[in-house]
Formats: structure tokens, C-alpha cells, sequence
């Protein structure tokens, strides 16, 4: 028997009977006795000063248990980073885009609540509004938030040598504007809640979260409510993909609404919620402006962000984050600069969306490094290896790579995808074809496993065992249908040595859970599993001190593998199931066997210190993507052939999911570097359903090959890192360089739909 | 999207009695067949009917052969039944493409040709390939049956000929003459979209491969479907080589009167109607070649 046995393994997720069957109870299933619905009034104007509001016939109509304004609630400012709140949960004087929340009502059915919003009178003046970010730094601009002297939200500046000096050395010295744009996270579960307000001045809210233990400061951060009062129970969730990190407005609401009913409130959003007000990825202006060397050698690359942050504050410090260090370390320039900004509109906000802002950069510049290539002759994939990253630290930042695999993911994407011979051919197969062949890659660069943006990074995990041998892991890991779950149930299957079908997962309470930042930034199966091992570790020594007993042997001499007790020198004849040695144990021992894990990161707490990149990302993840597509000419249109991925995910611990999460990553990916764009048009949303927002269906995904690269990782268990984003990371790149190899049009907006393609070959042909 | 608001709900036993509902209630009640456009439409709050009237089961969901020679579909046939339905296939490849390109397996299973020529989208699929053929739809009201020409039931975006007493019950369309070919093709976002551009082409030889007839309609690009008389005049007398084509899609181009929405630009799909009556009819010429 070998002696991982679960790792690398097929297994099926242990959540899938009750999902495919449609037992699991997501939270619009769930109801309570004496449960109310909320529904929130929302601002029709999208920038104005509220003159009145009258709620009087509203609280007249029968079933109507509460109707709160900004009057009725405390005075406080929050947002997720709260050196930055700027956000009232009900606005009170001003409202700053279509859809601010205004008053909320809480009725004895939907339908009651509906009603009632419309009783509701609101005055209000409208002001001048701004929606393009670019004018929003106009010096005639309106200021989105009066109080502050521009409408800049928020600034990130990182430069690493002197990239002036770098751009007097170069050859050649080239500039793109690129436009990325809002890509809506389309959850197949909308965003919702319910919150109970008890007696004793406890709150209890259940909702689908990224990030439950976060969620207590957030909910505290902007109701006043003592952090220590406040329980999150977090639902089975229908997809997150960065939606459900920071908390959304509702949830304080329901809780206010609780609050003065003493009744449970359950708040979801419509559909058309969810595309209207619920914060989108943040759409990037790039300027590039990057320094070669006639050979290709990057010598200074320069990036300016101009990220539009919508009315209020949300994620965009960590968007930039993101965006930042991975173009700072990717192709190890000596000389970086990095300039973002976050600037106030009256749009809609933005919030964290799978890949952070990393998607955005490398868009822009795999692109620009694909016209560069082109003009100074050079193939993309020799321009790239020509600027390969090397293990250790990187030139500019000194970011610590730990496990360099820049070269072996590229070599092996062109050997399976057959580039060289095809970047050639393609050229001669497409002349005088109005269809025509292209191919286009991207380089990869993003985080094994998160940032140490907060200054945090730990987790514990808990093992108990019953006396029948069944085994408790009370973890923080959130399960929002990547199959983590499965994850930390196979590797503490693996560590400890007991059946899969013997764990259950524990991990839906914040009283009853270890303290951890959630499940965001490819985090969570690292922080978590490597928690769990440690803890399936601990435990498994308790039981082989207890199965010595039980043989009169040392525990030295016994293995226990997938529930059965061995000594190590006979692997053919079990002793005992761990059934039997926990009842051994509990009977004959009078003590009980458990085991308490940790994740330890140490440099965490220096992550907020301002060390530049250095440490700012505990380990990297190299990949490359390769796109085939054809391209009719006479439409525009794009059809995608054949994705390629390989990526460095350390080591797989289950390959069917493993390959899922880059599946799904690339659908979302091709979505967005095709046709997904929430398009507010004058401040209002043009495109609230899936009518008119696109995204990939099942018939518009073509072949998908994933590759791993296994580097083993030092800090993931059993060497995995994560890959909960970047599948998504360099597919618009890839996508956009292939149409670029196709048709000589390299169209630098998201999304390239065929309008653009069709007007960028009319240009060429002019 | 919010609930579905309170309506009452009627299942008559014969057309007649449907038809006297209809006529009773007037503008306040709906023939409801598939729902799949009319129930959407009233959950977000654009239609907003007192009485449902249910015409599942009144036996007209058949597609036949007519003694004169034309083929009778019922207007409760589901997209499915006409793309499964053998004399289709085999004659009108144009309808089966049309009706593939339609929404999802699920809808097509309930949604019916019917509802999508009385929905009267400028987008529905099916009504470019049925006006090609020379659709007529036959109608039960009050006052006894009639006929309608489909090239004067389309009214506006959403607009039919028909009276609120009136419920269609058929669509009989002319069987093609030997050497007849069809095609459409459409331009979509991508794999469930509504049409963009929807161009169905219908032609007929002679012996000597000379045009005979032609029928080219153009959809999603204006209030309702435009028949392009003067572009498929021009394919007349040719033998369809390219330049005839070309001048044929040149001038359905300057027929269309396509707008700017979020869906596309007006420049784009007045580009595209050329672009695709080209395919439309070189796949329709090949297909007739065959024939």
C-alpha cells in the first residue's frame, strides 16, 4: 500500500449526493418560524441630496413590522478597510449612485414589502454627476464625497530602481493605453441573508461568505454592535468568485431590521439586484510605457492604473494590490514602477472578483508584450523566456520566488499545443481565407496562496475523535462549491489515516470554528489543509500510542492507513480499525484521542509594515495559457478552438477538481476577454439579466487541456498551492494575442467582440 | 425579476370557447401556450393580464400534409416537434435551422411556434424562414376563421394583425418545387443569444441551374422582418455566381434599418445583413444544386 494514498487521487466530493440529489439547503431554501423579508429602498438618482424622506403611509400598511431610514440607525461610516469608510448602511443626506440604499422595510411577505417601498416619499436635488474616471480627475469634476479634495479613493505607489534611467538605456521605448472592462461575478446563487437580532443582544446571521470571521468586524464596523455579540453561520453557497468577501449592505440592514421587530429577516437579492447595485470587478485604464533592449531585454516597465472605484470603497486597495506586485515581478525588470489609483465615480462600486486585480494587468500586458514582439521581430514565446523570472529574489522588488517554473510551464504549453510549427503555419494556411487560424499565449504570474495584506495569515484546525472511530475536523474552510472541503477531508484522510467516508467537516460556525481570514486569493486549501495535516498529525500519534497499548508494542512499530491499524513491517495484516482502537481507547484507557493543528506564518505580521514586495506574497505561481481561435473576417467574429493551461499548482491533491477549478476559471476567462461587460450607460445598468450580460455556455467552451506543473510548494500540504484564480489570469491575454496572430488587429479593450475586430481589419485594410 | 402577480387561469374545452373568453375580456386576457415568453414578460411587469387562457389542448399541435399540396403547422407545435418533425427536415432545413438556434433545449421543448410568431419580436427566429415560404396564418376568432398573409401579421416590435378575440391556430406554408434550396444563418453573442442579424434565403432552379425564384428575408433589423423583394429580383436570371450575390446582399443592406441597442451597433448589423445574405444564399444555391 502506498503511503499517500489520497493524494493525487480521484476522489468524488463529499458534498456531491446531497447537491445532485437537490437535498442541500442553500439560504433562499432556509425559513423560520416568525421570519420576515426585508426589502431595501434604493436611490433613483445617482448623485443627489436627500431633502425628505416620509415613510408614514409605508408604516400605515398592514403587515409592515418596521420601516428604517438613516435616522432610525446609528450615525457610522464603514467599509471593508474601514481607514477608508466612507459608506452610510441607509444614506441619510445624500445618496451618490443609482441604487444607494435609502430606507429598508421589513413585512410579513415579500409581496407586503414590495408594497410598502413604494409608499415611501423621497425629495431629493439632484447634483452633477461623474461617471468616467478619467473626468472625475478633471479639476472642474464634481467630488463624489464632498468633504474630501479630490476623488481619488484610494493610491498605491510602488517603484523599484529608477525606471527613467532604464527607459535612457533602452532601444526602444513603447506605449498602449489599454481598457479593461466590468465583468459581474453571475453567481448562480444571488447574494442574500438572515438575521436574527435575540434578546440578549446577540446577533446570529446566516448567509453564503467568503469570509465569515471577517464578516464579525464588518457587521461591527458598521452597526456599533460589540464584535463579541456577533455569530456567522456561513450556507452552503452557490458560488462566490470573490462576491462574497466584503459583506454586503443587507446584511447590517437585516440586522437592524431584526433589531427593532425581534423577528428573524431574510434579504435576497433579485437577479436584477445582483447586476444592478451589487459591485462588480473594478474596470482598469492602463497606461504602459515599457523600455527594451533591440534583443527584447525588458530594461524598465512603467504601468499608471486608473481604476474606476464607483461611489464608494470596497477592495480596490487589495485590487491594486494585486495588480501591482505581479506586474512588478513578472519578466524581472531591474527598473518597475507601478502608480495606481482608485478614483470615486457615481457608478456602481467594484469589489474583490476572483484573481483580484491580476487579471486586469495581465490583459494589458500580455498584450503590449505581444505588439512589442511583433514590432521588434521577435516571437512571443523567445521575447518571453528572454525575460525570464529565476528562482530567488527578483530584480526590482526582491520578492522572494521560492519555486521558479516561468520556463517549464511555457516549454510545456508550446510542446502540447505544437506552437512553433503552428505559429508558422498558421500565417501561410491563412492567406487569401476570410476564416483565419490564429494562436496566442500569455504568461502566468500569481500567488500560491494569497497576500500578507492583512498582517495575519494563520489558522488552526481541531481533530476529535468519538469513540466509534469517527472523525471531527473542526476547520475554517469554506466550501463555496471549489470542493475544499474535499480537500481538507483527503488530506487529513491522508495524514491521519482513516477512511474518507469516516470525516465529517465541521466549518459553518464562527463560535465553533478557529479564527481565519476566509477563502479568497487561491488561500484556502494551503492555509487550511496545511492546518488540518498538522492537526490528522497530532491526532495520529495520540492513536498509535493508544494502539500500542492496545498490541503491547511500541507505537514506533504501527502505521495507520485509510481506517486500519498495521505494524509497519507487515502491510498485508491489518491489527484493528480505528473503530475499534478509539473504543479500546475510550473503554480500556478512559481517555479520548484528538489533536490541535496550526498554520504558522510568521513574515505575516510584516506584511503590513511597508517592505515594498519583498514579502507581500508568501509564494508564486507560474503558468502560461495558449489560445487557438479562428476569426471570420468578414463578422469579427471569434470561435475559440482549443484552450491549453499549464500551471504550476505545487501538487495536485485531486485531479478532477483540480482540473474543475481551471475549467470553470477559463470559462469565466474566456468570458470576460469575449463578451462579458456590465455596461452602465449614464450611471444606469443597460444590461441587468442574463439576456444581455453574456457568459460562456456549456456549447461555447471549447477543448480545454490542463496541465500541472509540480513543483511542491514549502508551505502547502504535501507541497499543493492554490488555484482557485489562476486559471482566469491570462486567458483574455491569450485569447486577445491569438485574434492578434490571426488578423494583425490587436484590440486593447475588454471585450474584444466582433464590432472591434471588424473595425480594427477596416483600419488595417485603409 | 420579481413575482409573478396574481391572474386567473382558464382551460376551455374548444377553440370556440376560447375565442368567446378572449373576446369577452378583450385586452385584460391571454392565450397561454409554452409561457416562455409570456410568463417572463409579466414577471417583469410588461404585460399584466387578468385571465390566462390555456390553448394546450385543443388539438393543435400537428403538422401536416394539406391535400392542395402545402403542409399545415400547428401554432401549439413546440420548437422541438418542428426541428424533430421529418417533412421539415427534409424540405425546409431553414426552419430547422432557425428553430436550432433558438434559446435552450429546455425552452424549445415547451415554447411553440405560435407564441414565437404572435410574440412578434423584431428578432424571433422563425418568422424569416416561414415569410419566405410564403406563410400564411390561419386565425379562429368570434366571428369564424380566416386567413392573415405573414407578411401582414407582423405589425410592430410585439404587434400582430390579430383582434384580442383571435388565437392562431395554424401556419401553412408551400411546399418548394425540385431544385429549391434554403438556408439561414444568424450573428449571436454567443451559444443562447437572441439574433442580432437573422437571414433566411430561399432559391429555385431550373434545369440549366437559372434562377427561377428567390425569397430572401431579413430579421432583427427592423420593427419587424423585412422581405427583401428587390434583392432576391436581382438573383432572378442568374446563375447565382458571385457577383450576383453580391449585388443581391448589397441591396438587402440598403433595405435594412437596423438601430443602435446594447445587443449592437446599427453599422454592424447593417455591415453583417450583407455579410450573411451572401452565406445565407450560397449555402441555399448548394442545398438547390442538390435538390
Amino acid at each position: 500500500m502506498s503511503r499517500t494514498s489520497m493524494i493525487g487521487k480521484n476522489m468524488p466530493r463529499i458534498d456531491a449526493v446531497q447537491k445532485a440529489t437537490g437535498q442541500t439547503k442553500y439560504l433562499p431554501d432556509m425559513n423560520f418560524p416568525g421570519m420576515l423579508y426585508g426589502k431595501i429602498l434604493r436611490s433613483t438618482e445617482k448623485h443627489a441630496v436627500i431633502r425628505k424622506i416620509d415613510v408614514t403611509r409605508a408604516r400605515e400598511l398592514p403587515g409592515v413590522r418596521a420601516v428604517i431610514t438613516g435616522k432610525d440607525i446609528p450615525e457610522l461610516l464603514y467599509s471593508f478597510d474601514q481607514t477608508v469608510a466612507d459608506k452610510e448602511i441607509l444614506c441619510k443626506d445624500k445618496v451618490r449612485f443609482l441604487g444607494d440604499e435609502v430606507a429598508a422595510v421589513a413585512a410579513d411577505t415579500e409581496e407586503i414589502a414590495e408594497k410598502a417601498l413604494k409608499l415611501i416619499e423621497v425629495e431629493y436635488e439632484p447634483l452633477l454627476t461623474v461617471f468616467d474616471p478619467e473626468e472625475a480627475l478633471q479639476d472642474d469634476a464634481v467630488l463624489v464625497h464632498e468633504e474630501k479634495n479630490s476623488n481619488v479613493a484610494i493610491k498605491v505607489v510602488k517603484d523599484f530602481g529608477d525606471v527613467e534611467k532604464g527607459f535612457e538605456e533602452s532601444d526602444y521605448i513603447f506605449e498602449d493605453r489599454i481598457v479593461t472592462s466590468r465583468q459581474a461575478h453571475c453567481c448562480l446563487e444571488t447574494r442574500g441573508c438572515i438575521a436574527q437580532y435575540h434578546t440578549d443582544g446577540k446577533v446570529t446571521i446566516w448567509g453564503p461568505t467568503q469570509i465569515p470571521h471577517r464578516w464579525r468586524k464588518q457587521v461591527a464596523d458598521a452597526t456599533g454592535i460589540d464584535r463579541g455579540k456577533i455569530n456567522i453561520i456561513n450556507t452552503p453557497t452557490g458560488g462566490a468568485f470573490g462576491s462574497r468577501v466584503v459583506m454586503d449592505t443587507k446584511i447590517p440592514i437585516a440586522v437592524y431590521l431584526s433589531k427593532f421587530t425581534k423577528r428573524p429577516v431574510k434579504m435576497v437579492n433579485s437577479r436584477e439586484d445582483e447586476f444592478n447595485v451589487s459591485r462588480t470587478r473594478y474596470p482598469f485604464i492602463v497606461y504602459l510605457k515599457t523600455g527594451v533592449t533591440k534583443d527584447g531585454k525588458i530594461l524598465a516597465k512603467q504601468a499608471r492604473v486608473i481604476a474606476d472605484n464607483g461611489a464608494y470603497c470596497d477592495e480596490g486597495a487589495a485590487v491594486l494590490g494585486f495588480a501591482g506586485v505581479f506586474y512588478s515581478v513578472l519578466y524581472d525588470a531591474p527598473n518597475v514602477s507601478f502608480h495606481g489609483d482608485c478614483i470615486y465615480t457615481n457608478n456602481q462600486p467594484c469589489t474583490a472578483f476572483r484573481g483580484f486585480g491580476n487579471p486586469q494587468m495581465h490583459y494589458a500586458f500580455e498584450i503590449h508584450l505581444d505588439r512589442i514582439a511583433k514590432e521588434l521581430g521577435i516571437e512571443p514565446k523567445e521575447l518571453r523566456l528572454r525575460n525570464a523570472n529565476k528562482e530567488g529574489a527578483a530584480k526590482a522588488t526582491k520578492a522572494n520566488i521560492n519555486t521558479c517554473t516561468f520556463n517549464e510551464c511555457i516549454e510545456e504549453a508550446t510542446k502540447l499545443t505544437q506552437w512553433d510549427k503552428k505559429y508558422l503555419e498558421f500565417k501561410e494556411e491563412n492567406k487569401g481565407k476570410e476564416v483565419k487560424k490564429g494562436i496566442g499565449m500569455a504568461t502566468m504570474l500569481h500567488t500560491g496562496f494569497t497576500t500578507r495584506f492583512f498582517g495575519f495569515n494563520a489558522t488552526d484546525t481541531f481533530i476529535k475523535l468519538s469513540d466509534d472511530g469517527i472523525v471531527s475536523v473542526i476547520t475554517p474552510i469554506i466550501e463555496m462549491g471549489q470542493g475544499s472541503s474535499t480537500g481538507v477531508a483527503q488530506i487529513v484522510a491522508e495524514a491521519l489515516g482513516v477512511k474518507m467516508d469516516d470525516i465529517r467537516i465541521i466549518n459553518t460556525d464562527t463560535d465553533i470554528t478557529p479564527y481565519d481570514l476566509g477563502a479568497y486569493g487561491s488561500r484556502h486549501t494551503v492555509v487550511c489543509g496545511h492546518a488540518a495535516m498538522d492537526a490528522a498529525l497530532k491526532a495520529k500519534e495520540e492513536l498509535l500510542v493508544a494502539a500500542s497499548e492496545m498490541f503491547n508494542c511500541d507505537a514506533e512499530e504501527l502505521d495507520c492507513i485509510n481506517g486500519e491499524l498495521f505494524f509497519k513491517n507487515d502491510l498485508n495484516k491489518p491489527l484493528a480499525t480505528v473503530g475499534e482502537v478509539t473504543e479500546f481507547t475510550a473503554f480500556k484507557l478512559g481517555r479520548l484521542i484528538s489533536g490541535r493543528g496550526r498554520f504558522v506564518d510568521e513574515l505575516a505580521p510584516r506584511g503590513l509594515v511597508d517592505e515594498g514586495y519583498s514579502i507581500y506574497i508568501p509564494t508564486y505561481s507560474f503558468g502560461c495559457q495558449i489560445a487557438e481561435v479562428e476569426v471570420d473576417t468578414l463578422t469579427g467574429e471569434v470561435k475559440v478552438e482549443k484552450i491549453t493551461a499549464v500551471v504550476d499548482n505545487g501538487r495536485t491533491l485531486n485531479p478532477i477538481l483540480a482540473e474543475g477549478q481551471m475549467e470553470g476559471a477559463i470559462a469565466q476567462g474566456m468570458g470576460y476577454a469575449l463578451t462579458e461587460e456590465l455596461k452602465i450607460e449614464n450611471g444606469r445598468v443597460v444590461n441587468n439579466s442574463f439576456t444581455d450580460y453574456k457568459i460562456m455556455h456549456a456549447e461555447d467552451l471549447p477543448e480545454i487541456e490542463v496541465k500541472f506543473v509540480e513543483s511542491g510548494d514549502p508551505f502547502g500540504p504535501y507541497g499543493v498551492k492554490g488555484i482557485g484564480e489562476c486559471g482566469l489570469v491570462p486567458t483574455a491575454g491569450a485569447i486577445t494575442n491569438a485574434v492578434y496572430n490571426a488578423t494583425g488587429v490587436l484590440v486593447g479593450e475588454l471585450p474584444i467582440k466582433p464590432e472591434k475586430i471588424l473595425l480594427g481589419l477596416e483600419e488595417e485594410n485603409r | 425579476m420579481s413575482n409573478l402577480p396574481h391572474f386567473d387561469y382558464i382551460k376551455p374545452c374548444s377553440l370556440k370557447e376560447a375565442c368567446m373568453i378572449m373576446s369577452e375580456k378583450g385586452e385584460l386576457a391571454k392565450p397561454f401556450a409554452g409561457g416562455t415568453d409570456l410568463i417572463v414578460q409579466m414577471r417583469a411587469g410588461k404585460v399584466k393580464p387578468e385571465l390566462l387562457v390555456d390553448i394546450k389542448e385543443l388539438g393543435l399541435d400537428k403538422i401536416q400534409h394539406l391535400s392542395n399540396g402545402k403542409i399545415s403547422i400547428g401554432a401549439l407545435c413546440t420548437i422541438n416537434s418542428v426541428i424533430e418533425d421529418d417533412l421539415i427536415r427534409t424540405k425546409f432545413p431553414f426552419i430547422v435551422e432557425a428553430a436550432e438556434e433558438m434559446a435552450s433545449m429546455q425552452i424549445r421543448n415547451r415554447g411553440t411556434i405560435g407564441g414565437n410568431i404572435c410574440n412578434a419580436a423584431p428578432s424571433a427566429d422563425l418568422a424569416q424562414p416561414l415569410l419566405a415560404v410564403g406563410g400564411i396564418a390561419k386565425v379562429e376568432g368570434v366571428k369564424g376563421s380566416r386567413e392573415i398573409d405573414l407578411s401582414k401579421f407582423f405589425v410592430g416590435p410585439g404587434k400582430t394583425a390579430l383582434s384580442t378575440d383571435e388565437i392562431l391556430t395554424e401556419i401553412i406554408i408551400d411546399e418548394l418545387p425540385k431544385h429549391s434550396g434554403t438556408a439561414y444563418v444568424r450573428l449571436k453573442r454567443n451559444a443562447m443569444d437572441l439574433a442580432l442579424v437573422g437571414i433566411a434565403a430561399s432559391v429555385t432552379l431550373d434545369e440549366d441551374g437559372i434562377c427561377l425564384s428567390a425569397k430572401i428575408v431579413l430579421g432583427a433589423v427592423g420593427p419587424t422582418p423585412i422581405i427583401a423583394e428587390e434583392a432576391a429580383a436581382a438573383l432572378i436570371g442568374t446563375k447565382l455566381d458571385k457577383q450576383s450575390i453580391e449585388k443581391a446582399a448589397s441591396l438587402a443592406e440598403d433595405l435594412s434599418k437596423p438601430i443602435d441597442d446594447i445587443r449592437s451597433k446599427a453599422w454592424y448589423r447593417r455591415k453583417s445583413v450583407g455579410t450573411l445574405t451572401i452565406k445565407a444564399l450560397e449555402s441555399a444555391h448548394k442545398r438547390a444544386q442538390d435538390n
